[in-house]
């Protein structure tokens, strides 16, 4: 007696199985040109930025408060004229945090003053970083001020000064660099009048940088 | 996340913006009638099978990037085996306004089943989708620097974001009205997972003249639910956005939170032998989120002029200090607020004739409407049916802008087991990183009974992209062997 046989039936397992080999093949199919192409373990987590930036550095006003002492110094001279003396600091921007590399090129500082005082001010710039000094140079004058007949502050004096930088000031061993401005002015006769309105006689300061920076990031 | 992070999310929230991309568009899809999961796109078409039971999870597979910016090749060089980014490439090719969108969904399951007059079918899928858009401009400023436009605002609007995830229970019924006419319409339950995207975003960025002080205006509104933790300081400022890790992937996946409802409507209409016009219009509804929503705020006006004001410090670092005065003076602020975040609308239009026994041609237009944009796209495309168990489709789009779209599809029948691929880009699959479109959908399913030379007429007289009843051909009632009889 002939015995018919069947085969042994295909189990769901076996089915999901086969399904899942003819998903995953089609997609490999698919994908593997592209895999293959492009292979992303190449790709490197090292990114470096390079931007012109211009940043504010910061602003300062220097004043002579009601006792008649400077923040700064002030000194007198033998004829009893008020001769401004006084040192600022602003705060250049830093290597960022998470930047293995930071360097700056054709930086220029930008710096506005205004000035209130009757007499022409002059102005030397100093990078500071680390504790050293690199005297960078000088502004143009910048003028003096206009004062009306009650010698009260009238007309600022305006300069507007741009001071190259040099590249080397910023590389990686740069720390906290600072921008150190000093002032020094002619001599301004203390009349009376003056002295009572000598609180309103104040020196803006404002400043600037334009720089290329270039910062890397990654390992 | 400290508030450098949250400088980061300013910053994201000024170069975000929304105009979400949601669509899942396949052109291909739309003209292959025959295919089971075409009923997707369509909710009129029916297949021709007395039941459908897609594969799980594999029943409708859908993934789209598409990136209107830039080929994602172009961010990087190579050296040395080496891929080092290097996006000077990409930016220099940016236009005004950008975009980047991901889309994907995958059906978990899917069914469909005939009726003597119905064709009903029940899917539930996970969709998932993200965008971005921003102004070529603001880009460039980031990358290059603002010293060359220094003095010049810069507009922040039209540069948004957003993601969403949601879940879709689709409930769908065809019918025919009227001879010659097939009618579909698909109410959708959704529930919502977790989003974010930006409501409302205003402002302008400015370097000023003489000494470079930055401002920044911003009226900024981002909504978002889902697994994040946001901490906030004692005057209600947001400190930190994180992802919440305690929250586990069952418990998020599981959730049925957040409510939604949405329609798809769709018609199929024979117009004579040889023509067959269909549309559809999809993803008409909202979803409201309410778990764990939040309304992320920054309004203000914001001044930098630098971290030294009048002689007094205000940190040893520079960029630090940036970064504290801004979110400061811009003050972001969070509080729970519940919300409803809309689907994006999307039309099909397009005809299909039969050519000659075996090959159709057929146009179709595609509408999507995004927040305050309608973003078009067309198709022509040659089907050919060499068997009547196979067909093979290539596909020509205008869409996003790129005149080079060439795709392709192919369905295949094999006893029960059928399956569909389609892609409105070819060269895409075999060149990702060169290609701003990258679009594929595939789908399996298991069609039972449903025999091609049985159901399905293949003749000049009845176009294959046109639905197939489940009705004999030559049965009294069907309006096609009327209008053969007619003859």
């Amino acid at each position: 007696m002939n015995q018919v046989v069947h085969p042994p039936a295909r189990s769901f397992p076996f089915l999901r199985k086969k399904l899942l080999h003819v998903y995953i093949s089609l997609l490999l199919a698919l994908c593997a040109p592209a895999c293959v192409r492009e292979d992303f373990g190449q790709l490197s987590d090292k990114l470096t930025w390079s931007p012109y930036l211009t940043l504010p550095i910061g602003s300062t006003t220097m004043s002579i408060n009601q006792t008649g002492t400077l923040p700064g110094t002030s000194l007198i001279d033998a004829n009893q004229n008020l001769l401004l003396q006084y040192t600022d600091t602003l705060l250049l921007p830093d290597k960022p945090e998470s930047a293995v590399a930071y360097t700056l090129s054709q930086a220029v500082a930008r710096l506005y003053f205004s000035n209130d005082f009757p007499a022409e001010l002059q102005v030397l710039l100093f990078f500071e970083t680390a504790g050293q000094m690199v005297p960078l140079g000088a502004t143009n004058l910048i003028a003096a001020g206009a004062i009306s007949n009650e010698s009260r502050p009238m007309q600022p004096g305006i300069l507007l000064a741009e001071i190259p930088l040099p590249d080397a000031l910023w590389d990686q061993s740069t720390q906290n660099p600072r921008l150190i401005l000093h002032f020094s002015s002619g001599s301004i006769p203390l009349n009376e009048e003056f002295i009572r309105h000598l609180s309103e006689f104040k020196i803006h300061t404002k400043a600037g940088l334009r720089a290329k920076f270039q910062i890397e990031f990654g390992e | 996340m400290n508030r450098k992070h949250l400088t980061g999310l300013v910053i994201g929230i000024w170069m975000h913006g929304l105009s979400s991309l949601f669509g899942q568009q396949s052109h291909g899809l739309f003209f292959m009638h025959q295919v089971p999961q075409a009923n997707m796109v369509n909710p009129a078409l029916a297949t021709d099978c007395p039941w459908v039971l897609g594969i799980p999870a594999l029943g409708s597979v859908h993934g789209h990037y598409h990136n209107t910016a830039f080929r994602t090749n172009r961010l990087w060089s190579e050296s040395n085996d080496t891929l080092y980014w290097s996006p000077d490439r990409a930016i220099q090719k940016l236009q005004n306004r950008e975009a980047i969108d991901l889309q994907s969904h995958v059906a978990l399951l899917y069914f469909g089943i005939h009726t003597p007059k119905s064709y009903f079918t029940f899917s539930l899928t996970e969709r998932a989708t993200a965008y971005q858009t921003f102004r070529g401009k603001a880009i460039e400023t980031f990358w290059y620097g603002n010293a060359p436009t220094a003095g010049k605002p810069a507009p922040l609007s039209g540069t948004r974001s957003g993601a969403l995830h949601y879940r879709e229970l689709a409930l769908g019924w065809s019918f025919e009205p009227a001879p010659q006419w097939r009618i579909g319409i698909k109410p959708k339950f959704l529930w919502g997972l977790s989003a974010i995207y930006t409501s409302k975003l205003k402002g302008e960025l400015q370097t000023t003249l003489p000494v470079y002080a930055l401002q920044a205006s911003l009226d900024a509104v981002v909504m978002a639910s889902g697994p994040f933790v946001f901490t906030q300081n004692n005057l209600g400022e947001l400190t930190q956005i994180r992802i919440n890790s305690d929250v586990s992937a069952p418990s998020y996946l599981l959730s049925f939170k957040n409510p939604g409802l949405a329609l798809d409507l769709g018609f199929v209409h024979q117009y004579d032998d040889r023509t067959t016009i269909a549309g559809s219009l999809l993803d008409l509804g909202f979803i409201h989120f309410s778990k764990d929503a939040q309304r992320i705020q920054a309004n203000g006006n914001a001044t930098f002029d630098g971290p030294v004001q009048d002689g007094n410090w205000n940190t040893n670092e520079y960029w630090d200090s940036l970064a504290d005065s801004l979110i400061q003076q811009l003050n972001p602020t969070i509080r729970p607020q519940s919300f409803w975040m809309p689907l994006t609308p999307q039309a099909y239009l397009g005809a299909t004739r039969q050519m000659t026994r075996k090959i159709s041609v057929g146009v179709a237009g595609h509408l999507i409407y995004f927040p305050g944009k309608l973003k078009p796209s067309m198709a022509a495309m040659a089907q050919w049916n060499p068997a009547k168990w196979v067909t093979g489709q290539v596909n020509y789009s205008i869409q996003n802008g790129s005149w080079t779209n060439v795709g392709a599809g192919f369905f295949i029948r094999a006893g029960a087991f059928s399956m569909f691929a389609t892609t409105d880009h070819l060269p895409a699959l075999f060149h990702l990183t060169s290609s701003r479109t990258v679009q594929l959908r595939f789908g399996f399913a298991l069609t039972p009974g449903c025999s091609p030379s049985k159901n399905q007429i293949q003749s000049h007289t009845h176009p294959g992209a046109i639905p197939c009843e489940v009705l004999p051909a030559n049965a009294p009632d069907n309006p096609r062997s009327t209008r053969r009889s007619r003859r």
